[in-house]
């Protein structure tokens, strides 16, 4: 690894733990989607600090040629994205949920005071 | 609320301001001995107050369009909150007519099966004139009959009653994006038991069809999509149904 590539990397990493930190502070990124940010962020500055430990990784799983560390990083992005898509069909399955919840009950409110309001009427007559 | 029975007819409805109030009063005409709940699917018309008009209806009003999936299974959550022993659904368009309802209502009554379809093909005599909505229709029931081991040939009506055991599983877990056809298999692999009965649809009062022709093979592939994705499903195991 080159001294630009470990700056480089260094960047990154600096960056992706800056934003996330960042962006959790202003509250605008809870904590529980955060972990895996800053865990990419770690990872790739222990990379580029200790080059050593990705020579080791590279060379257990026989990934030695740049194509093939692109695709793990592929398959790395991959994974996250479809990790949304799941949280994001559970909130669509949620609010579903809550929007019928809601419904239900505001129509239990509805006939509950219309009741009231005969009542009322009656009593006063 | 009137005296409540223990059917209840539920009306999805996604601005239907034209056909709303002759659905309701045709089977308010036609149907006796059922309460009637219209869901407003977050109806940008006034199909809500049109509803309110006609008197004798509860009208569940959803803040926005849920589509048909989320708004048909509002009203089963509404059938199993208020303990009914048959829902039966009815489309808000005006082409299920009001006068097979008690059809439907009375083979659940028999316990002739858990879910009652009716059926537009049985009769034989209202095929689908366009081409190809009764190839993409054909080919549906074809691949759905294969999966569930039964024959359906109307897979996509709207028109149907269940009993409370279906109530609940429906209330739990309702397909979205095509939830007809999706239900059908859904339910069967659940053990109940479903059946077709004939019925005689009318011309749609007003509006058009969700599925137009161009799309009609898009969704073709998505449903078959869906439903294979179906079979492979969990069956749901409810404890607490009646």
């Amino acid at each position: 690894m080159t001294f630009l590539q470990r700056i480089l990397i260094i960047g990154a990493g600096a960056f992706i733990l800056v934003l996330t930190f960042e962006l959790i502070r202003r509250r605008k990124l809870n904590e529980e989607y955060s972990l895996l940010w800053l865990g990419t962020g770690i990872v790739l500055l222990l990379f580029a600090l200790f080059p050593s430990i990705l020579y080791y990784i590279s060379g257990l799983l026989h990934l030695h040629y740049l194509t093939t560390m692109l695709l793990a990083n592929f398959l790395f992005l991959t994974s996250i994205v479809l990790h949304f898509s799941v949280i994001i069909s559970q909130h669509t399955n949620r609010e579903t949920e809550l929007t019928q919840r809601l419904a239900i009950l505001e129509w239990k409110l509805n006939t509950l005071e219309r009741k009231k309001a005969c009542t009322e009427l009656e009593d006063g007559e | 609320m009137a005296a409540k029975n223990d059917v209840l007819i539920i009306v999805p409805a996604y601005n239907e301001a034209q056909s709303i109030a002759y659905v309701l009063t045709e089977l308010q005409k036609k149907v006796s001995g059922a309460d009637i709940v219209v869901i407003d699917d977050g109806s940008t018309d006034n199909t809500s107050s049109i509803a309110r008009a006609v008197g004798g209806v509860q009208v569940i009003v959803l803040p926005y369009n849920l589509g048909i999936g989320g708004a048909v299974q509002t009203g089963y959550k509404f059938a199993k909150e208020g303990d009914y022993s048959i829902a039966v659904q009815v489309d808000g368009d005006g082409q299920h007519p009001a006068g097979q309802v008690e059809k439907l209502v009375a083979a659940i009554r028999r316990n002739e099966a858990d879910v009652v379809i009716g059926s537009r093909y049985l009769v034989g005599n209202d095929e689908e004139k366009d081409f190809f909505r009764r190839l993409a229709k054909n080919l549906l029931s074809i691949a759905i009959s294969f999966f569930i081991k039964q024959r359906i040939t109307d897979s996509s009506s709207g028109l149907r009653a269940v009993n409370k055991k279906v109530i609940y599983s429906l209330a739990h877990s309702y397909p979205r994006d095509y939830p007809e056809p999706e239900s059908i298999v859904l339910l069967a692999r659940e053990g109940f038991r479903i059946k077709e009965v004939p019925v005689r649809m009318q011309e749609r009062f007003a509006g058009k069809s969700s599925i137009n022709r161009l799309k009609g093979i898009y969704y073709l592939v998505k449903v078959m999509l869906c439903i294979f994705v179906d079979m492979f499903k969990d069956p749901l195991q409810l404890v607490d149904a009646g």
